[in-house]
């Protein structure tokens, strides 16, 4: 049974992993009071965050899991502000991981574009890759993009500290991508989180689970750790007349991933976990579709998961090489810079008039 | 022979209303007169001279009685003899008198006869049958539904057989025939002299009243007799006969479920006869229930004016009300007759929480668990 640690940080990081234990609860509203969290590993998770208010909307996390880092309330996107206090809190924060015990891996969930998760979540595990030894994920949402050029600089600034660290890789979602999962903006939030802890959830019982075809934590660390050190999730469910083919497609397919991504051009690696009855999974249907993904990005890690009466799904985890949609992102968000920059140039103009203006001048009562 | 002419006179002026006649007959010892085959029979049995008088034996009925009869009219009043109005003596010689004798017109002219001296059977030279009939009960005063036997006695008191004997009897106002009774009853239809015929039949009163059983009337060549009535009495029935009341006692007719209740059930012999074979018997209705004793009780006999009594305790185990019906049956009532106790209201006790404590202490237990199980679920997601 592996050792998994789950670190929500920030708001999104934090709604993302009340969610998730949610989701390993069973899913309904007062589950928590009678029923016990189906992990198949051993989790801990907690939730780090600057704004104390942030972690007492949080409803599926213990109290003894919630973290919170004393720094007024919040460090207002603002990711130098947001680092300092990381380094000010950082042997806190190892501390309190610590104290939770040895682990064999570790996800780091958060979004790139806010202030306490994206100034928090590349240094946080650039500290833990130093003090453990044991793999460190990040788990990273994506703004929307009419967010705003802080949102989007932040996103840009983080995800290139996530690419060039010393973390195993990083799996992004995209809430621009995903904004179709709701009605409104709140809802979408939702649906976003959901799913993201879903697919999630599927990925840690892959990873400790027996499998007919074996794929394990090594394979996922191979494909994490390839191309840019991104990668993104597809899932694929089968129903009624969907067949595993189909299913296996849906997974890598614009419906089924979480980052807009062409699977077989821009993904360099991908690790496939099979779920479902055995007399739904045709073998060679599998081995004909996987083999597909291989012949265009490299490899593919699989791993075929038996359950009885279970209607088939798959789960991908795909890593990234070069990607339109990022660099349409960085583009966006060195705009964004740029915009700033041309702000702050004329705000600092406008100031220089004023106090050439006011060059000698005195009030006079 | 003034006195005579006297009677002749008073008999003429009688004669239109009495409608008797007066003949005389010369009598010597050990003679007599047989009137109409033996309805009625004057014999002499001495002649006294001396003194004017003879002692004479009137049988009528089959009944004799010596008269002394004298020149003087001897007017008989005595039943059954009197049915001739007069009779006298005169003419006396050492052997013979004349005999006066006044009867009525519608017998015919007697016979006259020697008597045997030595075996009482006529000597007389006309052989006649003579019947005698008496009817008799041995009791006069009963009651309605009683059954009385009446005797007929024929005899044949004359000197020739009685043929053709016949009988005819009339069934009297107030009574039926008894069951197993004959009814006319039937005559031996020859009756040898000296010979008797006892017939019987018997006849239930159904009425009171005083009713009176006409003569039997018997027949035999051309004769005809009959014998005496009798009048019977009738009273009412007064059959003694025992009569029961059954009454029952509750202690308590408003209880709860789960009370006890005492019932005595008391039997009273209101007749003027013991009750026997007295059976009480009845069932405890739905909602009580039989704590102590039995509902079904016998007795063997209750005398008049006594009582029996016994005692049930009825446990309460349903709401609602009940009546407790028993039914008592003796021998002078065998479909019996049924006797309700007043009704018994029963309240279904709520039942005390504490009662509950099985059921109650685990539930208790168990919400008190899931209540702090959920403040604690609670407490760990509180921040």
């Amino acid at each position: 049974m592996l050792n998994i640690l789950l670190l929500g940080v920030g708001q999104c990081g934090n709604r993302i992993l009340d969610s998730i234990n949610r989701e390993a609860f069973g899913g309904g509203v007062v589950s928590k009071y009678y029923g016990k969290q189906k992990f198949v590993s051993n989790v801990q998770t907690m939730a780090i965050n600057t704004a104390v208010n942030d972690l007492k909307e949080l409803r599926f996390t213990k109290s003894r899991d919630r973290i919170h880092v004393p720094y007024l309330h919040g460090v207002g996107a603002n990711r130098n502000v947001g680092k300092d206090c990381f380094e000010n809190n950082k042997e806190l924060l190892l501390r309190a991981i610590e104290e939770r015990g040895d682990f064999d891996v570790a996800f780091v969930i958060a979004s790139a574009s806010g202030g306490t998760g994206s100034s928090f979540t590349p240094p946080l595990i650039e500290a833990m890759k130093e003090r453990y030894n044991y793999n460190v994920y990040g788990i990273v949402v994506l703004p929307f993009r009419e967010e705003g050029s802080i949102y989007l600089q932040n996103s840009i600034f983080c995800l290139k500290d996530l690419m060039a660290g010393s973390g195993d890789g990083t799996i992004i979602a995209d809430n621009e991508f995903l904004k179709n999962l709701g009605k409104d903006i709140q809802a979408a939030y939702d649906g976003i989180n959901q799913t993201i802890a879903q697919r999630f959830l599927f990925l840690l019982k892959a990873l400790d689970s027996e499998m007919m075809m074996v794929t394990d934590l090594g394979d996922f660390k191979t494909v994490m750790a390839s191309g840019s050190k991104l990668a993104t999730i597809g899932y694929g469910e089968a129903s009624n007349n969907l067949t595993i083919k189909s299913t296996i497609k849906q997974s890598v397919s614009h419906g089924g991933l979480l980052f807009q991504l062409d699977p077989y051009k821009e993904a360099t690696r991908a690790m496939m976990i099979i779920e479902g009855d055995k007399k739904y999974l045709n073998v060679n249907d599998i081995t004909t579709e996987v083999d597909r993904l291989s012949s265009d990005i490299g490899h593919v890690f699989k791993g075929v998961l038996l359950r009885d009466g279970v209607m088939p799904r798959v789960l991908t985890v795909l890593s990234i090489g070069a990607s339109v949609e990022l660099d349409k992102l960085f583009d966006i968000g060195v705009q964004a810079i740029g915009k700033e920059q041309v702000k702050k140039e004329q705000i600092a103009m406008q100031n220089q008039s004023i106090s050439d203006k006011l060059e000698g001048l005195q009030p006079l009562y | 022979m003034r006195k005579i002419w006297i009677i002749l006179l008073v008999l003429l002026m009688f004669s239109g209303v009495a409608s008797a006649k007066v003949e005389y007959f010369y009598m010597e010892n050990n003679t007599g007169l047989n009137f109409m085959n033996g309805y009625y029979l004057i014999e002499v049995i001495d002649i006294k001279k001396a003194d004017f008088f003879a002692i004479v034996n009137l049988t009528s009925d089959g009944q004799s009685n010596r008269y002394h009869i004298r020149s003087e009219s001897s007017s008989i009043s005595t039943y059954p003899w009197n049915r001739i109005n007069d009779i006298n003596a005169s003419f006396f010689t050492d052997n013979s008198f004349r005999m006066g004798i006044d009867y009525p017109d519608n017998w015919s002219a007697p016979v006259k006869y020697t008597i045997s001296s030595a075996t009482g059977t006529k000597s007389d030279s006309s052989k006649v049958p003579i019947i005698v009939v008496t009817k008799s009960v041995e009791e006069t005063d009963i009651n309605v539904g009683d059954i009385i036997e009446i005797k007929i006695k024929t005899t044949n008191t004359g000197n020739e057989t009685a043929s053709g004997v016949t009988l005819t009897e009339y069934m009297p106002e107030g009574f039926i025939r008894a069951t197993g009774s004959r009814f006319p009853p039937v005559v031996k239809e020859k009756l040898e002299p000296g010979e008797s015929d006892e017939i019987y039949y018997a006849l239930e009163a159904v009425k009171a009243g005083t009713f009176t059983i006409e003569p039997t009337k018997i027949e035999y060549g051309t004769g005809r007799k009959e014998s005496n009535s009798i009048t019977i009495t009738v009273s009412r029935e007064v059959k003694e006969k025992s009569q029961l009341v059954t009454e029952i006692f509750i202690d308590d007719n408003d209880v709860m479920t789960g009370d006890l209740i005492n019932m005595v059930v008391k039997i009273i012999n209101n007749g003027n006869a013991s009750a026997e074979s007295v059976l009480i018997e009845g069932s405890v209705p739905k909602g009580l229930e039989l704590e102590e004793g039995d509902l079904r009780q016998l007795y063997k006999k209750i005398e008049s004016g006594e009582y029996e009594s016994y005692s049930v305790i009825l446990k309460a185990v349903d709401g609602g009300n009940y009546t407790v019906r028993l039914k008592t049956s003796y021998n002078d009532d065998t479909v019996g007759f049924a006797t309700s106790s007043e009704t018994i209201s029963v309240t279904k006790k709520e039942k005390n929480p504490v009662d509950y404590w099985y059921i109650i202490l685990p539930i208790t237990g168990l919400i008190v668990g899931v209540v702090l199980f959920t403040m604690n679920r609670h407490k760990e997601y509180r921040y």
